[in-house]
């Protein structure tokens, strides 16, 4: 069941699973990274190197001719089954492959591999240890996945694999103009709340921002505060609710602006009328007393307790706290309610869970070869159903009965779809300096003492440092 | 004197202990400094020198100086109040110091048990203290209870969620983990200060206090010494109490973020800059080796032979 | 240090000659009166240093649930089923004696090595011995975290990655700069009679040194070896960067790295007494150290006043 959340969290865009994980595997990376300072040199390979091999047809696109296959994947403790099917699959197929599937806790030990320029044929860059896709990709090595993407699909060869895939697979795998990442897992923000408890007390989940604060008065009234969330992991607050309420306020493009690093992009007036927002949330006692020092697990459970009514978690709330969810207790997905109703189904979602497919890989062809596999219709039900994670394969989750909670998930994602498509917000994972700056601004405003000017010109000054440094690379979008 | 053979054994004796040291630790230091040099990513096989540039940036870096600022801040609470707290004990065991003959009752309980927490894995003592300072069931709250006052309307946001305390926090259970230690150190020091010292300061008509003072603690000077520098050097290098307390560090908004964790984030978090965390690397060490030089300069007092 | 009768007598301060005749009944009141000040510091941080130990303890036994909910309630059952779960289930075991092969190894080569250096140190001061010394004395300066990095290099061209050899050597030269600088004072502190006699009577060096030296130092030595008994257990730093996983059961692991995995399992696994099974591991792997440190107490602390600076 971990593996849903290591499967819905990309690595990079939501930094701090590995920051929690990582403690264990952050000396292994240290250590590790630091293996082969002086190793030889060497040619890299290109995105596009050619990889002999059979030749390509309709039902064998990229030319699988055997050989050995390695796959490197994080097992956050169930072992990853899901995978097991797949791999079934993809030897029915290609019995003439010998497939190895490396299951391991930190991804940290690929590192010297790469460094020795003897990577595997494909890695699943999640979990501890994760490594910084970003300078792999800059470094030329990582390959592109655009034949992937152009071959035909597994299960209706009439269509290639990316028209078998929801909208933003591609804009999430791309680092500079390049696609290098297969995210197949549908990564989902949500304000979670009990039902059973909202239909007991008469309370309807509100859809504006000002039935929000209305209904917050009365739940506060009633014992009950509000709002809970971890205050350990900055990142639930600012994807969760920050993130959503600037972008329904003043649309998605403000955090593009802030993506490109524009002057001044934190002065827009979107990000101020949210930083104002969730400073009543602070002023008017909202928030549950002690979430600054609560971990995500801890603020959870918190809530399953009753002590506060809403959570911003993701779509993986579910399984991480199986074990712990009281009977009766109806755990429903919402979006983050809007000032404008037209956009109150819009949340952050997005495709997470990167594949990734080394430039010096052996046997690229296999490795494209499996990952169609794994974007098969049965694969990817397989998988939703083993781990109760929503893959991008269109489809593929319309006629599931899963959980009440899961299709509370798959309801929330397709109106927000509806609505308009969610661009990732790049500068989590673009400028993790700069990020780390905004975050701890961001708590401070909400449970600490900072005011909106405060918390506005502190981002905006770090932002101007990151813009002015040439160490750290610039991307655009 | 006895010359001959002398050499065979010298040979015999230092060589293997110098290749081992040499090879692991002497040599991993050397290419760590050697790295400080680089742009190095930590992915690639190459090394690009920058010359000094690292360094140059580390001046102007904002957030290395805060992590300073609060490793000296450490450096100045843990030691004094870790070396503070083991010497009142081991004075209380002894009586003023003068070793077992005045023992206090239960002195060997104590002794064993106030060891306790130095055999308890840092990792599991930051978790252990996490639960401590917890809002609801935290040790702390509970005790606060009995005399009816809120933890959270004292500290806002929790002892580690409130970036005034969460070092003072941290430093309590550094604190905690080592008295024990040093105090065991000190109660050996003490131990072999001659009864006789004691019997003379006694017909001087000293009291406790007084032979604690004139007696116990000049002679022991070189000890409290020894543990200043390794407690200083433990503090610079202080990374999983930090890690597993602080965790990301943004809630508490880097109140407790010191060189080490700040170098890990540099390496791993913020955009690979490895060259640039060896840099650090370097810097704390050529900080702690001047550290213990101050140290023993400051602290020279006279000897006493006993 | 049995009963306050006996304390009270001893503590009482050698006499000085008394002008006036005090009445004995109102001394011996004032006497365990002022004994009673020591306990009034030490009972207090007693408390503090058992009450987590007795939380871990009764943690062991707790569902998460119980443990988040009442974190210092009693348990709601005796379930000492767990502690067989932490060793087989959570494989607690392996690690167990994954530890106990390396720190052994460890802390022979540490002594055997550091015994050899300080002597020579300490007894036949030559040519550069002192730069020796200060080389040795400046590992103990460096902050660990400079050296990782490379380390992990030279361990792997060594064909030691991930290897209990491999961990043992590293132990040990990194247990190096303690043991040969406070062995070093020892060996200074050691009376030269013994062995001047022994060279007159045709001894040679080596001879010297094992039958006349090294049982002298015994008590030394005996401080020392359980002190890098103490660090080597709990490494976890260098285990965690030189023995990564090699299986789904991290059978390699030694027990920091294990039980660190466990703590840390802890935000993703959902086994309602994972975190019992963490807290009884610890217990366990707490268990030799108690022991090493309460049995050999006497000898560490008469060791370690050896080792001051001078």
């Amino acid at each position: 069941m971990s593996t849903l959340r290591t499967d819905v969290r990309p690595a990079r865009s939501a930094p701090h699973p590995s920051s929690r994980r990582s403690f264990l595997g952050l000396a292994a990376a240290l250590g590790t990274a630091g293996l082969s300072a002086c190793a030889t040199g060497g040619a890299h390979g290109g995105a596009d190197s050619e990889s002999s091999g059979a030749p390509t047809s309709q039902d064998n696109p990229f030319g699988v001719d055997g050989g050995e296959f390695s796959a490197f994947v994080f097992d956050g403790g169930d072992g990853v089954k899901h995978l097991d099917f797949t791999q079934e699959l993809f030897e029915e197929k290609r019995p003439e492959v010998t497939t190895k599937i490396v299951r391991a806790e930190d991804l940290s030990t690929l590192q010297p591999q790469f460094v020795n320029q003897t990577p595997p044929d494909l890695f699943q860059n999640s979990g501890a240890g994760s490594l910084d896709v970003n300078s792999l990709a800059t470094n030329q090595q990582l390959a592109s996945l655009d034949d992937l993407m152009a071959a035909p699909s597994w299960d209706d060869p009439s269509i290639t694999v990316e028209e078998s895939l929801n909208p933003g697979v591609r804009e999430a795998g791309t680092v500079g103009d390049q696609l290098v990442g297969l995210n197949t897992t549908q990564y989902a923000w949500a304000i979670w709340h009990d039902a059973a408890l909202f239909a007991d007390k008469g309370w309807e989940m509100p859809r504006t921002w000002d039935e929000l604060m209305a209904l917050s008065a009365t739940i506060k009234a009633d014992g009950i505060y509000p709002w809970a969330f971890t205050g350990m992991h900055a990142n639930y607050f600012e994807q969760g609710v920050f993130q959503p309420l600037v972008a329904k306020i003043g649309g998605q493009e403000v955090w593009r602006n802030v993506d490109n690093l524009e002057d001044g992009a934190w002065q827009q007036d979107a990000i101020r009328e949210a930083a104002e927002a969730v400073l009543q949330l602070r002023t008017d006692e909202l928030i549950l007393p002690g979430v600054a020092q609560m971990t995500h697990i801890q603020s959870q459970t918190s809530w399953l307790n009753h002590e506060a009514a809403f959570i911003p978690v993701g779509a993986w709330l579910e399984n991480e706290m199986k074990s712990a969810i009281p009977e009766g207790f109806e755990l429903t997905a919402t979006a983050l309610p809007a000032p404008e109703e037209s956009l109150a189904d819009l949340t952050p979602n997005n495709p997470g869970g990167g594949w990734y497919v080394p430039a010096d890989a052996s046997n690229r062809p296999a490795a494209f070869e499996f990952l169609r596999a794994l974007l098969s219709r049965e694969s990817a039900q397989n998988s939703a159903e083993l781990t109760n994670a929503v893959t991008m394969v269109k489809g593929a989750h319309d006629d599931q009965e899963l959980s009440p909670a899961f299709s509370t998930i798959t309801t929330m994602i397709e109106k927000s779809n509806a609505v308009e498509a969610w661009a990732p917000v790049k500068y989590d994972s673009w400028y993790p300096s700069m990020v780390e700056e905004t975050r701890a601004a961001l708590i401070k405003l909400v449970l600490g003492d900072l005011d909106v000017e405060g918390f506005l010109s502190r981002c905006q000054k770090k932002a101007d440092e990151t813009k002015t440094d040439d160490a750290i690379a610039k991307q655009t979008r | 004197m006895h010359k001959r053979g002398q050499w065979r054994l010298i040979v015999t004796f230092t060589v293997p202990g110098l290749v081992l040291y040499t090879v692991f630790v002497l040599s991993s230091f050397a290419q760590g400094v050697q790295i400080s040099f680089t742009d190095w990513t930590g992915f690639t096989p190459d090394l690009n020198y920058i010359g000094f540039d690292n360094y140059l940036r580390l001046v102007h870096d904002g957030s290395w100086w805060r992590s300073v600022l609060h490793n000296g801040i450490l450096l100045v609470v843990i030691p004094v109040l870790t070396l503070g707290l083991a010497m009142l004990f081991a004075s209380l065991i002894t009586r003023g110091g003068a070793g077992n003959l005045r023992a206090t009752p239960g002195g060997d309980l104590y002794r064993i048990l106030f060891f306790f927490p130095q055999v308890v894995p840092v990792v599991i003592i930051g978790i252990l203290f996490s639960y401590l300072y917890a809002s609801r069931g935290g040790l702390l709250q509970g005790v606060l209870d009995v005399v009816g006052l809120d933890m959270l309307s004292i500290v806002p946001n929790g002892p580690l969620g409130n970036p005034r305390t969460i070092l003072l926090a941290i430093a309590v259970a550094a604190v905690w983990s080592s008295v024990g230690f040093y105090m065991v150190l000190f109660l050996s020091a003490m131990g072999r200060v001659p009864d006789e010292l004691y019997e003379a300061a006694a017909l001087d008509g000293a009291g406790r206090l007084g032979s604690f003072v004139h007696v116990t603690m000049p002679l022991i000077w070189a000890h409290v010494q020894t543990a200043f520098i390794y407690l200083a050097i433990g503090t610079i290098d202080s990374f999983a109490l930090v890690a597993v307390m602080s965790q990301t560090g943004a809630a508490a908004d880097f109140g407790a973020d010191v060189m080490s964790t700040y170098l890990y984030r540099t390496a791993f978090s913020l955009n690979s800059q490895f060259g640039y965390a060896a840099t650090m690397g370097t810097v704390m060490m050529i900080g702690s080796v001047a550290l213990a030089l101050v140290t023993f300069r400051l602290t020279k007092r006279e000897e006493y032979e006993y | 240090m049995s009963t306050s009768s006996v304390t009270t007598t001893r503590t009482a301060p050698i006499p000085p000659p008394e002008p006036t005749r005090r009445p004995v009944v109102a001394r011996s009141w004032a006497s365990r009166l002022s004994a009673l000040i020591p306990q009034l510091f030490l009972l207090p941080w007693a408390l503090v240093v058992a009450v987590p130990l007795v939380w871990m303890l009764m943690s062991s036994l707790k569902t998460n649930v119980e443990i988040y909910n009442s974190p210092f309630g009693p348990p709601g059952a005796l379930r000492l089923d767990i502690y067989a779960d932490a060793w087989n289930e959570s494989n607690v075991g392996a690690f167990f004696l994954n530890t106990v092969v390396v720190v052994a190894g460890g802390v022979s080569l540490t002594m055997l090595l550091a015994v050899m250096t300080a002597y020579v140190m300490a007894k036949y001061p030559f040519r550069g011995s002192r730069v020796l010394y200060y080389l040795y004395l400046a590992g103990m300066t460096f902050p660990v975290f400079l050296a990782i990095v490379p380390l992990v290099k030279i361990v792997q061209a060594l064909g030691l990655f991930a290897t209990p050899v491999g961990l043992i050597l590293v132990y040990a030269a990194f247990s190096l700069p303690f043991s040969v600088f406070f062995l070093t004072a020892f060996f200074r502190a050691l009376p030269e009679e013994l062995s001047e006699a022994a060279f007159i009577d045709g001894a040679g060096h080596f001879g010297v040194f094992f039958r006349i030296m090294l049982p002298l130092a015994r008590p030394g030595l005996i401080s020392i070896a359980v002190f890098n008994f103490l660090g080597q257990w709990n490494q976890y730093l260098i285990p965690v960067v030189l023995n990564p996983q090699q299986d789904e059961e991290r059978s390699n692991y030694v027990l920091s790295q294990g039980l660190a995995a466990l703590a840390l399992g802890e935000n993703y696994e959902t086994s309602p007494t994972s975190m019992a099974q963490l807290f009884a591991g610890l217990l366990i792997s707490m268990v030799p150290v108690l022991l090493v440190y309460i049995l050999f107490q006497r000898q560490v602390q008469a060791g370690l006043t050896a080792g001051a600076l001078k």
